[in-house]
């Protein structure tokens, strides 16, 4: 399958002078397929807020080629808005930018301003509610009355509401709780298989990246470090750290293990993974 | 000694002409020193409780004491606010000067005191947030858990008795959560100040001497991480969860193995493992 959208030796620096201290991305290249689900992992000012906004058409690079379905888009301005057309991107609290007097009218926001018909509109804002796990009780409630997580879930519905083939979500489970947070990836899982959307997830949290991106992509100082599936990426759990990211916790569980002579392999970094090796190594349990 | 006490605290709001309660007759006493952790699902109560240590909000009913003054006491707001400092999650929003030694002595000169000391406590505050090096740098300049140390030192300045943190890591990435961690279990330890702090994050818990598990503004339960881990299924029951070294053990115990399910660190969960490991090729 080809990539539906790719970058080439992307670069970007704050000032046109490009002093090596204003630039927050360096010959960055990486590509996508339709239906992925991707992880971003790098220390704060690593640049991946910078190459989210680039791939959602909302900042142009100082220097690179963009590719969309396979052609690549010379003119910066026309690559932005055919990256718009197909990126939907979720900031960082997103509930701030929650503004309609309705969660009907916030969600619906996008499509109409597509120009859509009531009909078509009315479809848009059911199917992306139902995805996000939006119940339709809370249609005529005002975003503002809503709890932390269902605010999160509007906001997310707001984006999916545009029918974005790529999503991309920066830091979306900051300040959740333990429970909110498994079912908004659950449900990204939920989006990415029923309409083959490819999601970007954006976190420092290695665990939550680990258990549900098929591949990683770290970025270290605006360098691309690594682009891998969880496995490779955890395999050198020195360089992470060096990249300013955390081992997930079981990887450091598993690592100990090896040190004190249990031998079961350096790859494992998942719970369910280390209970399925462990309890194989003691034996059945009694 | 209690630092603080909370007696009978209640809190609601109106919406929709329902009353809403938010904390339901709370009873609590913070240990002078102590390292208090508050974990609860988004809405259990914990901010609202939080901004109650130090007069955010004031008690409906019952009654909030910290460090002898009753929240209620408006002619001692002052003395209560300089001896239980609040931190938030949103370093960005609590940094208010052109240079870190100028925000950290921002409050002292509001509290007007005296140039000498000023100096003296806003060097000593930056030295125990390892940020002296960096202040005269522009705020803006540094990364989350630098901005998070530097309010931090602003409260310490102020030489608290007792600092509420309320998710203080949130928006940190790896590096950032540790060096505030850190710095907090530092001053908890070395300066004896007494830290109460709201989190999401398991493994933070872990850091803390005690665990209050707050739900639907009731304590659910209140005990040291160890023990609270323990029941890793109402945890679960009510939205939170356990440090992935302790969900292992319990796995393993569940599925019949001589582990004894009360690691709270990698080490000791390893440690754990390894013993049981052992055992096995006895048997054998």
């Amino acid at each position: 399958m080809s990539n539906i959208i790719e970058v080439k030796n992307l670069s970007y620096s704050y000032s046109a002078d490009n002093l090596a201290k204003d630039t927050a991305l360096v010959n960055v290249s990486f590509g996508f397929e339709q239906g992925e689900f991707i992880g971003i992992a790098g220390h704060t000012g690593s640049g991946k807020s910078t190459v989210a906004q680039i791939l959602a058409g909302l900042l142009t690079p100082s220097e690179g080629r963009i590719f969309i379905d396979g052609e690549e888009i010379e003119d910066y301005k026309e690559a932005c808005r055919a990256l718009r057309r197909r990126v939907g991107i979720v900031f960082q609290y997103p509930e701030h930018q929650l503004f309609e007097e309705t969660v009907y009218k916030d969600i619906a926001f996008g499509p109409k301003n597509k120009g859509l018909s009531e009909e078509e509109i009315d479809r848009c804002v059911r199917k992306s509610a139902l995805l996000a796990g939006v119940g339709e009780e809370l249609f005529e409630a005002s975003p503002f009355e809503l709890s932390g997580g269902q605010k999160r879930r509007v906001a997310i519905a707001g984006v999916l509401a545009t029918e974005p083939k790529v999503l991309i979500l920066d830091e979306p489970a900051a300040g959740l709780d333990p429970k909110s947070k498994h079912r908004l990836l659950k449900e990204l899982h939920k989006i990415q298989k029923e309409e083959n959307t490819t999601i970007i997830l954006i976190s420092h949290s290695m665990e939550d990246l680990s258990e549900h991106a098929q591949r990683i992509i770290v970025l270290n100082h605006g360098v691309k470090f690594k682009d891998a599936s969880p496995k490779e990426i955890f395999s050198s759990q020195k360089a992470l750290k060096e990249c300013g990211l955390e081992i997930p916790e079981i990887a450091q569980v598993v690592s100990l293990l090896n040190s004190g002579g249990m031998n079961i392999g350096s790859d494992i970094f998942t719970l369910k993974e280390a209970y399925d090796t462990i309890t194989q190594k003691l034996g059945v349990g009694k | 000694m209690s630092i603080v006490e909370i007696r009978d605290l209640s809190f609601s709001y109106r919406k929709d002409g329902e009353e809403k309660v938010v904390l339901d007759k709370l009873n609590i006493d913070i240990e002078d020193e102590s390292f208090v952790a508050v974990i609860g699902q988004n809405g259990s109560g914990k901010s609202t409780f939080a901004k109650h240590l130090n007069a955010i909000l004031l008690p409906m009913g019952g009654r909030v004491v910290v460090c002898g003054i009753n929240t209620k006491n408006e002619k001692e707001l002052f003395a209560l606010r300089k001896n239980a400092g609040m931190v938030f999650q949103n370093p960005d929003n609590q940094i208010v000067a052109t240079t870190v030694e100028e925000d950290v002595a921002f409050g002292l000169e509001n509290l007007g005191i005296e140039y000498e000391e000023m100096h003296k406590r806003v060097k000593e505050a930056l030295i125990a947030v390892n940020m002296y090096d960096l202040r005269k740098r522009a705020p803006h300049l540094l990364s989350g858990g630098q901005k998070q140390r530097v309010a931090i030192a602003g409260i310490l300045a102020m030489e608290p008795r007792c600092i509420i943190f309320d998710e203080p890591t949130a928006m940190l990435d790896p590096v950032g959560r540790r060096e505030v961690m850190d710095t907090i279990i530092r001053l908890n330890k070395e300066k004896h100040i007494t830290v109460i702090m709201i989190t999401h994050h398991m493994d933070e818990v872990v850091c803390a001497s005690r665990v209050i598990v707050l739900n639907k503004g009731k304590i659910e339960m209140d005990a040291s991480p160890r023990e609270v881990f323990k029941n890793v299924e109402k945890l679960k029951e009510l939205g939170l969860d356990a440090p992935q070294s302790v969900l292992l053990l319990h796995a393993l115990k569940d599925a019949g193995f001589d582990v004894e399910a009360n690691a709270l660190t990698p080490e000791e969960c390893a440690e754990e493992i390894l013993a049981c490991l052992k055992k096995r090729e006895v048997q054998k």
